[in-house]
Formats: structure tokens, C-alpha cells, sequence
């Protein structure tokens, strides 16, 4: 305790200062001894003397301390309070803010929940234009990647710690050294979203050779040179999913992690759903797009097509080239006969091209090739398709993301010529994620001064002289206009964390512009005048904009000629280029590792692949074909190299159905080196079980040998793969792929649908009873419906409820053991044929069942019904038999194993305070959030009214992007979820056994594969 | 005890023993110091025991996640080990109580002994509820108490709480009707005993017996009347046990055949048990002229009965896995036999149903050797059975998303020895301070006593 004093005689304890004080005020026990008639002891001093009463208070009060401390049961906390609270703040209340989700470019809106000062969960906004109320995975788990306790916390110069100061006067030196000298500046930064360009334009205006560069590891710029070539504009096109009935997508993870993913995915659900989603009415006209997907390797995206082809990226541009040629003799232009064989079935060939003409203007043809090849043949069949200006927007460019793919090359040839005085890279990882980072890391030593700027650690972080601590974009201010036409606001949700300053802050003080940025965007503002009309009172205007986080104003159109193209040859056929017994490499982006950005997030690390199912690293997916003939079992850890070159990682293998005989498909985003403990596996009960290196290994590195596109070609490299004689089990939330021919996933095609609702879903179990059941007409009954048709598999809702519910991470070994702790998990079976299979994806949770298996058996009922139909689980009273979790038919409970441990006082602020953590030895398992369910009876009561229908939302219902999940009260019957759940396709999984799940699953209704006739039913 | 006896009748103690012959010969093991193979097996025992104690104060310490168990297969070796030893002691019951009221006289010379097993079985059975549990030191929660919780109270219909209540029953009516059972013998080591401590102790725990003709006819009545209450709890005990997985909904648990096959299992692996004790402690102990080969004949006889009725019960299984025509049922069962766990059915197949049947001979069931490893068979079998109940039914349910596989840990193979460690500690104990055999009871089948008593 901290010893406090009011003047030095007090402190120094002098014998008159205390005479004095007892002059003014008598001591307790002088006051006590004024009832004592000992004569004659005035002299001495009171400071010292203690007569019996006192002594019995004092050993009284030790006592009753010395028992309390007893009681306490676990180690010491401290709580921490509001030392400056807000007057509008009311501790225990959630807050919500909305703002930019900054976890990639793609600029979704969100709404961020708020408990006594500290983001809590990532909610989408529902009003925001881009992601229309859904977030990603990778949204939801920003939260976690704020409290990272391993961020950067200070600037760092060389080895030492050193203060904002030191760092930007020491930066502005070696900028004004430079200015005055060759003026050779090179600012390298991720594409500019949140962060203004203009703003690096200045800092390098001036310099004889100043440059920004943009680059993102995962690059769209492929698209703009196409487009250069074709439209001359350097843009890429905005897609309107929404507006397709025919999809033909080659190799674009479009509903995963391509361009705006969330986006996407909400408008070709809408194309695909057969329920309008805000009423749940049927739709009654439907006009239903149809999805091809041409890819090698089975993506997320690939998972949910009607029909999947299997081709090399090799085999893309001859494929496009044959479908123009045959689009082109349609429209009538005399073509000469080709040349070269199709790559595909003829059939199938024949039926794309009828559909693509039935659908001329309302189809949609995209690629997520980074060959500009290819990707100018896309934009030659879309104009033939005449596509362009109705689904493929250029004249209003998405201005989201614009890497430079030729960036960090030239960067390295200066760099290493030594003509580089300052580099300054932002929220940008090249020597990570380029395939030449080994040489960008060296050569940075040549450069005068290096900087980056981060957020954590990274390796181009640790290759810089200069490392500064970047606020997360939860902390941070910002605008960004994703789109033309759409400004979205970021504003921050807590005062930062650490010593760290956004990029904005960071510019303006290296530009000795002392405005604050909050002062700075609001003068931004207001040179937006032309666009938006300034009222007199702006501040009322600034806060309507922040409250809403994002305004819209008529978009500015590019000027191109659509009309014709500039480049519109088919072009030379190529041959098939891959070498024998090579394979081809397919570098994909996986939905929840992404760029590898969030590699030390453990939620994106636990949360399992939509289609491999893997976590905690990346695997070499292989065709079983080829894995069968070459030895290699599943989680045989093979060496794949380049055959150029000397690239080579070791990774296990897995073989995934669907997958191309010569395909190699591998996760980027892996292998981080410097990304902090999570990036290594160090987490669990027994962290050092799971420690490895790195998480994954990097496969950046392959881009290496493709010279054609100044090294970023990830997709398409031969490699040679050979065995090591390792092996480990992979570590996989699901083992078993086939659903065995049970009636779990229902299925029908739109044809059969429109023939017959409930086709599919025919049959029907009686069931008897022997006992009345549950009387729910008094107050509510919650029920969840799920619409399999546009469940996409993306698990966004996972991480959602992994966030909103306190869900441990648990470790790799763990996963192996088969004991994830994630209380939604979805269920991905294939179905037909192992080569080319169907996909089906089911979100599979607890079923809240009437005649819940789980709560007869609980020999201490800690697990019982609710009045509202929900399986309460009562953790304090759980003594850990696990007899509920054996005799729960859907496996959905989840047991603690170990105390997972939670000791870091940073990261136990993502903590949702509505919901405690539980021990170990307790089951626990989905609540339908029952905490909001709570909170929404509490305000509806005390307006005295019934919650209203769609006003609780379940975590994994609000962050869907497809709005495939739909909670509510089931007595309501004019709610959403009573006429799901009234709707012919809605089943109940194990409907027979008779537990009367609480959950309903809607058919999944998707076209024929086999079928030419795409877009309409019947 | 004065049945009629016939000469012609085989003789249930050979070697014309005189009554203090009798006394002197069983209490022969509590008056002299342990001889070597006594040590070398109690060391054995003890050791394993302490390296199951280990095991389970780490698990403990630590959380269940120290077994292999996981989200699907939540239990595993604990509750095989649990139902294995409960099923051991149902021969000690069967042995004492149900014989005992068909006048099966035989049953003197091993009645003690498997009472004792009974005992230590139940015992190294409840450890494992109590261990099983996530947070074992709230196990009292089990108990319906009167509390500060409201109306918190254990849930009625849950098998695992009907466990609760039928284990305690059967360890309470095992306890006492063995200590019964003990009391005049326990008197009799009182008298010759020359100890002043041992004289002591007997003296306050034969309660004052005098061996007057009221007290033996008081006592041969309470004995009679726990014998009959003990009698239902053979049937009773392992019913409700068999309930733990009849009642749920799991494919290959929910049968209604269980309750008749558990208690038919329990017979079986109980005899198994008490053949491989009997013919250890008969040869350690030098008591083959008590425990006879006709005993253990005998015992094969009820052996090979009980393991025909397992056969059955697994065919039937079978058959009415298939007759259901549910899609999950048959899997399971197809599952079992030929899934990743084949190897642990077909073990059990193979000890409990192929083996038992060499018992219809009558050589191999007379010689002792053969018999041994049989039983020792028998016991493997019959802790496989419920392993392949147990983890087959678990590992592969309804949804396949939630297939895995189950491998034990160190930790759980550990406590599985250790267990055995407990049950082998503490019949070792008992050989060696209480007597093995009924001698009060032995005495009434001599021939000695049954000719005395045709003189009258």
C-alpha cells in the first residue's frame, strides 16, 4: 500500500509533530484511556501504547481478515475501473458503435458491442450498403486481435524502446536528410482503405524520387491489368452477384475470400433463396441463379456450385477461349473450327454456352486466376456476354483494393542498388508474404532508414530498423470509399491500448501537422463539400455520419467505352504446360487464415476450413487418385518443391474429393515466423505439446519461379511432391466425410421443387408419445430455423458464437483428440461420386430438443428445461458425469477437459461479461445466447410489451451474410421463424428418434447438375 | 444344517477332517507370519496399487482430458471398469445368498471368500463413478441431502442416481450379511487366540458370541433373512446398471435386452473371477481339500451356463439390430464386428462365447490348469464386452460428422492395473486376517458332523 503524507513532519514521524497532532486530535486509544483511571502515565508517548481492548479489536479484525482472505478463492484480482468515466456511460450496459471492419479491404459495416469501455464483439451492420448486416470470420475474430497481448506496444528503434518523439524526429531527420539529397522515398503500404492516400502522396511530395506503392499479399491485379488492356482502365470491376442468374466462376472463391466475400455471398444467396429473408414469405416468381464453378481444387466457393468442373489453371485460357469462340458463332460470327481439343466433357461445354446465351446480360463470368490472360479472356466473354455495365460494373470501379503486383520487385532492385534512403512499409508484411521477402529482408539493410509500421510483430517489422506500433482500427479514426458513391466511417471504440497511433496520426506528425486526426477527418470532411451538401450545422452532419457509419452520395462514373473492346482476341492456344510428373500448385486463400495477417489470432487458427475441415496449419490437399497411387496416406507429411528453383516447404497431406488428378492445392497465410505465440501453436492446457516452429508453412515462397507476372503468380506453379516418411494425424474438427447414406442433409434440385415443396422432405415420422410434453402457450417458445439452401459453409457464425460466448481455444493436440470446444460447428458431408462430389455444409449446434436426452440423464439436474423450451445447463451445479454428452444424439455438448488456461489480463478483456467462463470437469453447450434472449425480455418488459419478432438475434444468426439462420419465437405465429418453420421443406435431423429438436432445417434446393437448363425451374 | 446325507453323494471336504482339524487348518494362514509367495504377491498388488493411486491424484490435479476420452466417446475406460467390477461381485452374491437359499452346500467352502471379492470388487467399482465425474469433489451432490439450495435435489430419473442407490445397497447388504456370516468364526479365533490385543480385537467384533444353541439359531435365522435380502440384488444391482445405457438413445446401448444380459454377464465374469482367485488362493494357501475340484466343477457348470445365455444375448442383439430395420441400429452392430474396434469384439466373442464352451468337457473342467486359463479368459472377455458397449456405440452414433476414434492414455491404463492393484491388495489382506473359508460352515458339511448327526 502506498504510504501517503501531508508534510514532512508527518513523514520524517518527528516526536513534536506528533505531540502536535495529539494536541489537536486524541488518539483512539488517549480517548479510550480517558475512561481508564490509571493515574500518572500522561507521559508517555500514546503512539506506542495498546490497552486490552484495543488488543481484542485488533486481533478481532486480523482474525475476521485472516478468515476472509481464507475464503478467497482464487488467485489475486484487480479489478480495473473506470477512472474517467464517461457522464453518458452507465457501467453494465452495452454500447454499440458503428464502424469499418478493418480485418481486410473489403470495408464491411459493423456495429461493435461495447461493455464498460472495451469492444466485446463484431456485429454487422445491417444498413451498411457492402456487407448488408453479415461479417466474416475474419470480422468476427478482430476483437481477439485487439487484446493480442503480444501487439506492439511501443516504438522500437534498433533494439530499444523508445518514445514517439525520439522515433518521428529521428524519421523526419532522414526524411529532410533525404529531401535535401536524392530524395529517394519509398512508402510501401497495404492497399489504402481506412488510411488516406493523399496523405502518403504528401509525405513523399517534394522528393526527387519519392514513390507510394500499394501492395497486398493477396492481389486483384491481374483484373486491373486486364482491364487495361481490354477497357484501358487500371480498375477492377464492381460484381453484382445480386444480378446474375448465371454464375460461371473459374477458380474465384467468391462466397470464401475473394475481393468482398460478405458481399457476395448476400447477394448470390439472394439469387438462390427461395424465402424473401426479411419476412420469410415464399417467393413466388423465381428466377434462380445458377452457379458453375471451374476450379481444380474444391473450394468453399466450389462446395455450394451446381456444377463443378475440374480443371487445371493451366487449361483456363484454352477452356475461355473455346467458350468465346463458341459464343461468338452463336451470335453469329464465322469462326474458324478450333484448334485444340476441349479440356472438358463436350456436353458439358455445349450446356454452359446455351446457358450463357439464355442469359446474355444477367450472367456473370469471373475468375480468381492472377494470370492477366485469363482474366482479359473473362473480360472478352463478359463482353460478348454483354455483361459489362450490368453485372460487371467498371464504370464505377471498386476502389478497395489496387496492389501493384510489380511493386516489390522494383522495390528490391532499388534496395539492393543502395539508391533507397528512407522505406517506410505500412500494415504491409512483403517479406513475409513475397516470394523474394528473404532478399526484400536483406536488402532493407541497404536502405538509410527503414520503418514499419504495424500493428504486431511481423517479419518485415523485424527486418526494419524502425518499428512503429499501429492502433488497431478499433482504436483509430478513419474514411474509406469502398465503392464510388460510399464513404464508410471508422470511429474508435476505446482509446488505445498501448503507446500506438494510427496512420493517419503517424503521417501528420512525420508532416509536423499538429491536428489530431480526429480534427484532420473532419477537414477531410468537409473538401468532400462537392459531393455531399453541407448543412450549416456539420457537426449534427458529422455525428449523423459516425451514428450511421457510412454516407452515400451519387457515384462518379469512370469514363470508359464499354461498347467495344480494345483487345478482344482469343488468342494463341497454349498448350497444357505442366511438365510430367509434376503437379500444379494451387496457392489459395483459405477463409479463415487469409493472407496470414491474423496468424497469431488462435480463434482463426482453431476455426476449421469450411471444406478440409482442418485447423492449426495447412495441408497439402491432393486428388485420392493420385494420393492412393503415389503411397501417401492422409497426414503423410510430404516435401513439395518447385521445379524451378529451390522453394520447397513440407506440409501433411490430405486428399479431398474433388480435386483434379494433377492438382496440389495448399493454404497461404501459414508459416509465419514472427506473428507471436499463437503463430506457433502455444496454446491449451499443455502449450508446449502444440509448440512448433511455425503454425503451417509459408507458401508465398512458390511465387518465385513465375517471372511472367513479376513473381505474384500463385496459382498454376508445377511442383513435385515426394514423401518424407513423416506423419501426423491431421488435426480435423470432422474425421468422417460421407453421411453414409443417412437422412440427415435433405436435398432436392429447383426443378423437383417446383413441382412438389416438399420434395425431398417426403417422408414423414409418426410419433407417438406417452406423456402431454411441455405446455409452452403462456409465454415463449424459441426455435431456430436454418435454410440449407444458402448456407454457404463460410463459419463466420462459428467464430460469431466463439466470440459472444467465452469459447476456449484449446490447441492443436486437442483438435486431434477430437475435443473442440466450439459450441457450433458446421457438418460437411460430400455426397455421389469421391471424384467430383456433391458439397452439402449444415450448421449443427445444440437442438434445444422437447424431449431432451441430455436432461433425463443428469443425476444432479444440472441440466433442465426451461419454460421457454430451452436445455438450460446450469454450470455451477455440473459435476462432469458427461452421461448428457454420450446420450446426445447430435454430440453437441461440449465438455471441459482442462482448465484452459486465462491468465492474460490483456487478452481476458475480449471476455463477454454476460456469460462466465467455465471451469474444468463442466459440460457446457450451445444457449441459443440466452443472455440475449435475457436481455430482450428485460427491456421488452419493462416497455411492457412481448419481444418483438427478429429483436433478439442469436450470434450466429447476425453475423450470417446469407441470413440462412433465423431465431424467434416459434408462439408467434406471423414470425419468421413459425413460417420456416411451417414451410413443406422444413425437417427436424433424427426427427425419429423423438427428441423434438427445437431447430428446423430447410431442404437444400439447388439445380441439377446434370440438367442444361440453368436460371428458371421446371 | 441337517439336511439328509448320502454316502453316495461326493464329498464336499475331502480328508476326513475332525472339527479342530478344520479350525486349526483355516486359521493356520492368521497365526503364522506371511510366507514368501505371499509377499511376493502382495508387493506385486501394492505396487500396482500406489501406480494407480499415482495415476488417478494426477488426474485429479489435473482434469479428465488427462484420458483419451473426447466430444463423442465421453466415456470409456472408466465405466468399463466400473461395470466389469460390479459385475465380479455378483458371483460372491450369487454364491452366498442364492445357494445358500437352493441349500447348495458346496458353496461353504468358497462362500467367505467370494463374499470378500464381492466386497473389494464394489469397492474398486465405486472409485470409478466418483473418479469419472469432472469435479469429483462435488460427488456428493449425487446424494439427496437436505441442503441451502432450494429444492435442489438429484435427478429421479437418472439411471446414474439409480446407480447411486443400488451400488450403496448392494455394498451395505454385502457388508453385513458377510460380517454376519463372520461372527461365529470371528469368535472362534477370540477363543484361541493367545494374543491379549488379537483377543481384544476378535472379542469386540464377535459381539459377545457364546456359541449357545439360541444365538446359532438367531443367527442361522438373520443370516436366512439376509440371505433372501441379498438375493434380489443379484438380480437387481446389475439391472440397474444395464439401465446406465438401456435407457438412452444411443444405437447399441438403447435395448431392452440388457437388464437379463448384464445380470447373466455379471454371473458369468464373476465366476470367472472367483475360478481364478480360488485356484490361486487353494494352491497358495494349501487348501485343496476344501476347495475341491467338484467346487470347481461346479462352478465351471454355472459358468458355461451363464457365458451360453452371453452368446445368446449377442446373437439376439444382432438379430433384433437388423429385425429393427433402423438404419442406425444396424450400423452400429455391423460397426462393432467389422468397424475399427473388430479386434476388441471379436476378443470378446471369442473369450466369452468360444471359450466357455470347452467347459461342456468334462477333463478340461476338472483339470485345474485348464480351468485357470480359461477363467483368466473369461475375465479378459467379459472387460472387453463392456469396452465394445461401451466405446463401439459411442465412437460411431447418429451423425458421422461426429465419427472418431478413442485411444487410452497412459494414465487411464494405469488406474485400469491399479484397480486391480486395490482388488488384489486387499484380498491379500484378507487372506491373512480373517479366515478364508466358513469354518462354522465347513464344519456342518464334514462328514464327521453329518454323521453325528445320523446318530441322533
Amino acid at each position: 500500500m502506498k504510504k501517503y503524507w501531508k508534510s514532512f513532519g508527518e513523514l520524517e514521524r518527528s516526536k513534536d509533530y506528533l505531540d502536535s497532532l495529539h494536541e489537536q486530535v486524541p488518539s483512539y486509544s488517549e480517548r479510550v484511556e480517558s475512561f481508564d483511571l490509571k493515574p500518572g502515565d500522561s507521559g508517555e508517548s500514546a503512539e506506542f501504547k495498546t490497552d486490552r481492548r484495543d488488543f481484542l479489536k485488533t486481533t478481532a479484525a486480523v482474525a475476521a481478515a485472516a478468515t476472509l482472505y481464507g475464503c478467497a478463492r482464487g488467485p489475486e484480482q484487480h479489478a480495473k475501473p473506470l477512472a474517467r468515466a464517461s457522464e453518458t456511460v452507465v457501467a453494465g450496459l452495452a454500447y454499440y458503435y458503428a464502424t469499418t471492419c478493418g480485418g481486410c479491404n473489403a470495408s464491411c459495416g459493423v456495429i461493435v458491442k461495447n461493455r464498460d469501455g472495451r469492444p466485446i464483439k463484431m456485429e454487422g451492420n445491417p444498413d451498411h450498403p457492402i456487407s448488408k448486416g453479415g461479417l466474416c470470420s475474419v470480422g468476427q475474430a478482430q476483437t481477439r486481435s485487439l487484446y493480442d497481448s503480444e501487439r506492439l506496444k511501443k516504438p522500437r528503434d534498433g533494439d530499444k524502446e523508445v518514445g514517439w518523439d525520439e522515433a518521428v524526429s529521428k524519421i523526419r531527420a532522414a526524411l529532410s536528410a533525404s529531401k535535401n539529397g536524392r530524395g529517394s522515398v519509398r512508402i510501401v503500404s497495404s492497399s489504402f482503405a481506412s488510411k488516406p492516400r493523399d496523405l502518403a502522396q504528401k509525405l513523399v511530395e517534394g522528393f526527387a524520387a519519392g514513390k507510394v506503392l500499394e501492395w497486398d499479399a493477396v492481389s486483384y491485379d491481374a483484373i486491373r491489368n486486364a482491364h487495361k488492356l481490354t477497357h484501358d482502365v487500371f480498375d477492377i470491376p464492381q460484381y453484382k452477384f445480386d444480378r446474375a442468374n448465371y454464375i460461371l466462376s473459374f477458380d474465384a472463391d467468391f462466397l470464401g475470400t475473394w475481393i468482398s466475400p460478405v458481399e457476395f455471398s448476400a447477394g448470390y444467396a439472394e439469387r438462390r433463396r427461395l424465402h424473401v429473408s426479411r419476412t420469410a414469405e415464399r417467393y413466388d416468381s423465381p428466377e434462380r441463379c445458377r452457379h458453375v464453378q471451374v476450379e481444380p481444387a474444391m473450394s468453399m466457393t466450389g462446395s455450394n456450385a451446381d456444377l463443378r468442373v475440374k480443371l487445371l489453371h493451366g487449361d483456363f485460357a484454352n477452356l475461355l477461349s473455346l467458350l468465346i469462340e463458341m459464343v461468338q458463332r452463336e451470335l453469329g460470327t464465322v469462326i474458324p473450327a478450333s484448334a485444340v481439343n476441349s479440356p472438358v466433357d463436350q456436353n458439358v461445354l455445349d450446356n454452359i454456352v446455351s446457358d450463357l446465351m439464355k442469359h446474355r446480360g444477367k450472367s456473370l463470368v469471373i475468375s480468381g486466376s492472377d494470370d492477366v490472360e485469363v482474366q482479359r479472356l473473362v473480360n472478352v466473354l463478359n463482353h460478348h456476354l454483354e455483361n459489362y455495365e450490368k453485372t460487371v460494373v467498371i464504370t464505377e470501379p471498386d476502389q478497395r483494393f489496387r496492389s501493384d503486383d510489380a511493386a516489390i520487385p522494383a522495390l528490391i532492385t532499388d534496395l539492393a542498388a543502395g539508391s533507397v534512403d528512407v522505406v517506410i512499409f505500412s500494415d504491409t508484411n512483403p517479406v513475409y508474404a513475397h516470394p523474394r521477402g528473404k532478399e526484400l529482408a536483406e536488402a532493407i539493410k541497404n536502405a538509410g532508414t527503414s520503418v514499419s509500421i504495424s500493428t504486431a510483430n511481423s517479419e518485415t517489422a523485424a527486418a526494419c530498423g524502425i518499428a512503429l506500433p499501429l492502433s488497431h482500427f478499433l482504436e483509430s479514426w478513419g474514411m474509406t470509399q469502398p465503392v464510388p458513391g460510399l464513404t464508410s466511417m471508422s470511429q474508435p471504440a476505446l482509446h488505445p491500448l498501448f503507446d500506438t497511433r494510427s496512420f493517419t496520426e503517424i503521417a501528420l506528425a512525420l508532416l509536423g501537422d499538429a491536428r489530431s486526426h480526429y480534427d484532420y477527418l473532419q477537414g477531410e470532411l468537409k473538401t468532400l463539400e462537392g459531393t455531399i451538401q453541407l448543412r450549416p450545422e456539420f457537426t449534427r452532419l458529422f455525428d449523423q455520419i459516425v451514428h450511421d457509419g457510412f454516407f452515400q452520395t451519387d457515384a462518379v462514373k469512370t469514363q470508359t467505352n464499354v461498347a467495344s473492346l480494345r483487345s478482344s482476341s482469343v488468342g494463341t492456344r497454349r498448350e497444357s504446360s505442366l511438365p510430367e510428373g509434376t503437379l500444379e500448385l494451387t496457392a489459395y486463400s483459405s477463409v479463415m487464415m487469409r493472407d496470414g495477417k491474423e496468424a497469431n489470432n488462435p480463434w482463426l487458427q482453431e476455426g476449421s476450413d469450411p471444406v478440409t475441415k482442418t485447423t492449426w496449419g495447412n495441408y497439402a490437399l491432393l486428388s485420392k487418385k493420385y494420393a492412393d497411387a503415389a503411397g501417401i496416406r492422409d497426414g503423410d507429411i510430404v516435401k513439395v518443391s518447385a521445379t524451378e528453383g529451390d522453394a520447397s516447404i513440407e506440409v501433411p497431406a490430405l486428399a479431398m474429393p474433388g480435386q483434379h488428378e494433377k492438382s496440389i492445392a495448399i493454404a497461404i497465410g501459414y508459416g509465419r515466423k514472427n506473428a507471436g505465440k499463437y503463430a506457433r501453436g502455444l496454446v491449451g492446457r499443455f502449450p508446449e505439446e502444440n509448440e512448433r516452429e511455425t503454425v503451417g508453412a509459408n507458401v508465398f515462397v512458390f511465387g518465385k519461379s513465375q517471372a511472367e507476372s513479376n513473381g505474384t503468380r500463385l496459382k498454376g506453379i508445377p511442383v513435385k511432391v515426394e514423401k518424407t516418411g513423416a506423419h501426423v494425424k491431421p488435426a480435423q474438427t470432422q474425421e468422417h466425410a460421407s453421411i453414409e447414406h443417412r437422412p440427415i442433409v435433405l436435398e432436392t434440385t429447383f426443378s423437383e421443387y417446383e413441382k412438389n415443396p416438399k420434395a425431398g422432405n417426403e417422408h414423414e415420422h409418426e410419433l407417438g408419445t406417452l406423456w402431454s410434453g411441455h405446455d409452452y402457450s403462456k409465454g415463449y417458445h424459441w426455435g431456430l430455423a436454418i435454410d440449407l439452401s444458402v448456407c454457404t459453409g463460410c463459419s463466420a457464425c462459428i467464430i460469431s458464437c466463439q466470440s459472444e460466448n467465452n469459447i476456449p481455444v484449446v490447441g492443436e493436440e486437442e483438435i486431434r483428440t477430437h475435443r473442440s470446444m466450439q459450441w457450433l460447428k458446421i457438418d460437411r458431408y460430400f455426397s455421389d461420386d469421391a471424384d467430383n462430389p456433391g458439397t452439402v455444409h449444415q450448421p449443427m449446434m445444440c437442438q434445444q430438443c422437447d424431449n431432451a436426452p441430455c436432461e433425463t440423464v443428469c443425476p444432479v439436474m444440472a441440466t433442465s428445461h426451461s419454460d421457454e423450451g430451452l436445455n438450460d445447463q446450469a454450470y455451477n451445479r455440473c459435476v462432469g458425469t458427461r452421461y448428457c454428452a454420450n446420450n446426445c444424439p447430435y454430440k453437441a455438448r461440449r465438455f471441459n477437459w482442462f482448465t484452459y488456461p486465462r491468465e492474460d489480463p490483456i487478452e481476458n478483456l475480449v471476455l463477454n461479461p454476460d456469460i462466465g467462463v467455465r471451469t474444468r470437469g463442466v459440460m457446457e453447450k450451445c444457449t441459443f445466447c440466452v443472455q440475449r434472449i435475457q436481455d430482450a425480455k428485460s427491456i421488452s418488459s419493462r416497455e411492457g410489451r412481448k419481444v418483438r419478432d427478429g429483436e433478439i438475434q442469436t450470434a450466429c444468426q447476425q453475423s450470417c451474410p446469407t441470413s440462412a439462420i433465423v431465431f424467434g419465437d416459434m408462439n408467434d405465429k406471423n414470425g419468421r421463424v413459425s413460417k420456416l418453420m411451417d414451410d413443406p421443406r422444413r425437417y427436424k435431423v433424427l426427427e425419429e428418434i423423438g427428441v423434438l429438436p427445437s431447430v428446423g432445417y430447410l431442404t437444400k434446393v439447388r439445380h441439377d447438375s446434370k440438367t442444361a437448363n440453368g436460371g428458371e425451374g421446371a | 444344517m441337517s439336511a439328509h446325507y448320502s454316502p453316495l453323494r461326493v464329498k464336499l471336504v475331502e480328508g476326513n477332517k475332525s472339527l479342530g482339524q478344520i479350525t486349526d487348518e483355516i486359521c493356520r494362514p492368521m497365526n503364522r507370519l506371511p510366507s514368501k509367495s505371499w509377499w511376493l504377491a502382495f508387493l506385486v498388488a501394492f505396487s500396482a496399487l500406489m501406480m494407480g493411486i499415482g495415476a488417478i491424484t494426477y488426474q485429479v490435479l489435473v482434469g479428465i482430458g488427462t484420458w483419451g476420452l473426447n466430444t463423442s466417446v465421453g466415456w470409456a475406460f472408466d465405466i468399463t471398469n466400473f461395470v466389469f467390477w460390479i459385475g465380479i461381485g455378483h458371483a460372491g452374491t450369487l454364491i452366498s445368498a442364492i445357494l445358500f437359499l437352493f441349500r447348495q452346500k458346496w458353496r461353504t467352502s468358497i462362500n467367505r471368500s467370494a463374499e470378500a471379492m464381492t466386497l473389494f470388487a464394489v469397492m474398486c467399482a465405486g472409485l470409478f463413478p466418483l473418479i469419472h465425474m469432472g469435479r469429483p469433489w462435488l460427488a456428493f451432490w449425487v446424494g439427496p441431502y437436505p441442503n441451502t439450495r432450494g429444492s435442489l435435489w438429484p435427478n429421479p430419473r437418472s439411471p446414474l442416481l439409480w446407480d447411486v442407490f443400488a451400488i450403496s445397497t448392494y455394498f451395505l447388504v454385502s457388508a453385513g450379511f458377510w460380517y454376519v456370516g463372520l461372527i461365529p468364526d470371528l469368535a472362534t479365533i477370540r477363543d484361541k487366540s493367545t494374543s491379549k490385543i488379537k483377543k481384544f480385537i476378535f472379542g469386540v467384533l464377535s459381539l459377545g458370541w457364546n456359541g449357545s444353541n439360541r444365538i446359532w439359531s438367531r443367527y442361522e435365522t438373520v443370516y436366512m433373512l439376509l440371505a433372501g435380502l441379498a438375493t434380489p440384488l443379484v438380480l437387481s444391482v446389475h439391472s440397474i446398471v444395464s439401465m446406465d445405457f438401456a435407457t438412452s438413445v444411443i444405437p447399441g446401448w438403447h435395448t431392452t435386452i440388457f437388464p437379463p444380459y448384464f445380470v447373466a454377464g455379471a454371473v458369468f465374469s464373476g465366476f470367472g473371477m472367483v475360478l481364478t482367485l480360488m485356484i490361486i488362493a487353494r494352491k497358495v494357501l494349501n487348501l485343496h481339500e476344501y476347495i475341491t475340484t467338484t467346487h470347481i466343477e461346479r462352478m465351471c457348470k454355472i459358468a458355461l451356463l451363464t457365458g451360453s445365455m452371453v452368446g445368446l444375448a449377442y446373437g439376439t442383439e444382432f438379430f433384433i439390430a437388423w429385425y429393427s430395420g433402423s438404419i442406425y441400429e444396424r450400423f452400429t452392430f455391423l460397426n462393432r464386428a467389422f468397424g475399427p474396434f473388430a479386434w476388441a469384439y471379436w476378443i470378446m466373442v471369442s473369450c466369452n462365447v468360444i471359450t466357455p464352451q470347452l467347459f461342456w468337457f468334462k477333463k478340461l473342467r476338472t483339470n485345474v490348469k485348464w480351468v485357470f486359463i480359461i477363467s483368466i479368459f473369461i475375465n479378459i472377455g467379459m472387460w472387453f464386452e463392456r469396452f465394445v458397449i461401451i466405446v463401439t456405440s459411442l465412437h460411431r452414433d447418429y451423425l458421422p460428422s461426429n465419427w472418431t476414434g478413442y485411444v487410452p492414455t497412459k494414465i487411464e491404463v494405469m488406474t485400469l492395473i491399479g484397480v486391480f492393484g486395490l482388488f488384489f491388495t486387499l484380498f491379500l489382506i484378507f487372506c491373512r486376517v480373517l479366515p478364508m473359508i466358513s469354518i462354522g460352515e465347513v464344519k456342518s458339511v464334514v462328514s464327521y458332523a453329518n454323521t453325528r448327526n445320523k446318530e441322533h
